[in-house]
């Protein structure tokens, strides 16, 4: 399940990243929480998609993983929203 | 004992059916091989059990309880070797038996199996098919499911390790029930307790060599 985590976070934050030279600090972090859980699935798809039997043995749902992701990243948004604004305040 | 009960499985693809009333039943103790040409179902079917794929219609139950789609997969009732490789090919194989298993015990069974323990050290990537499909096998056959579907595990793989698994495959037989299939299929005729072939949709059963001629899934009996 980490494995998971960590397989579809990497290409979430590569997004996030990459948002960062659109959109202020503030809200390329909300929109890694709201949406960069799907672009890092799209990533897996492409990538480790065959993985998910790896998962499904285990007992793991799509949604159940999806879902737990989601939540994990909504979640490691709030401080970078945090970190963003306070690094916007002081430069 | 426990008991899976398939029955009146329908799947078409777009005005393809693939699947018709297709119904069985598996004991744990047993191994059913099914038999089919390229694109008769076999895979299909699996997939449906297994939750992964939805069917047109289905009543599955184990043990009494009826299953429907996905939610097989939490309850852990099936374990599934697809055809493909699914293990991180970038993981070490003692990077990824842990993940498959938390109890230590079983840990180190499966990393003593003579078969694991020579490549332990390597990378999946790094694996020949045969070894790879060994230790896939190994890791979702010491899985707790009490049912268990094979997805060509003999395919591409060499002789020391058809042996191998065939082993394998009769130790958990005392355990599980066990879907096998595959185009080796000597190999799958020689370890069933009883088959089945998939022919334009419909299930039959086989009882000799001669049937799978009869449907021509074999030309000569040799």
């Amino acid at each position: 399940m980490w494995q998971f985590y960590l397989d579809v976070t990497k290409f979430a934050f590569a997004f996030y990243v990459l948002s960062l030279l659109f959109m202020s600090p503030f809200f390329a972090a909300l929109t890694f929480g709201v949406f960069g859980t799907f672009m890092g699935l799209i990533g897996f798809n492409q990538f480790h998609k065959n993985e998910y039997y790896t998962y499904h043995n285990l007992g793991y749902t799509k949604k159940r993983l999806l879902t737990a992701t989601w939540i994990f990243n909504l979640l490691l948004c709030l401080p970078l929203m945090g970190l963003g604004t306070l690094l916007v305040m002081l430069f | 004992m426990a008991v899976l009960k398939l029955d009146n499985v329908n799947k078409t693809f777009g005005k393809k059916k693939i699947l018709e009333n297709v119904s069985f039943q598996l004991k744990t103790g047993e191994i059913l091989g099914i038999f089919g040409s390229n694109g008769s179902g076999k895979s299909t079917l699996l997939k449906i059990l297994f939750g992964t794929l939805k069917s047109d219609s289905i009543d599955l139950k184990i043990e009494g309880k009826p299953f429907r789609g996905s939610e097989i997969i939490k309850h852990q009732k099936i374990g599934y070797l697809p055809q493909f490789s699914f293990l991180p090919s970038a993981n070490r194989v003692w990077d990824v038996v842990p993940k498959f298993f938390e109890d230590g015990n079983l840990q180190d069974r499966v990393m003593r199996d003579p078969g694991i323990n020579r490549i332990s050290g390597r990378r999946i990537s790094e694996l020949s098919q045969g070894e790879r499909r060994y230790l896939e096998l190994q890791l979702v056959g010491n899985l707790a499911h009490p049912f268990l579907m094979l997805d060509e595990p003999f395919s591409m793989v060499e002789p020391l390790y058809i042996e191998h698994i065939n082993r394998f495959l009769l130790q958990l037989k005392e355990i599980k029930g066990i879907i096998l299939t595959d185009h080796y299929y000597h190999n799958v005729w020689n370890i069933s307790d009883r088959k089945k072939l998939i022919k334009e949709g419909k299930i039959h059963d086989i009882s000799s060599k001669a049937d799978l001629q009869k449907f021509e899934y074999i030309r000569s009996l040799d």
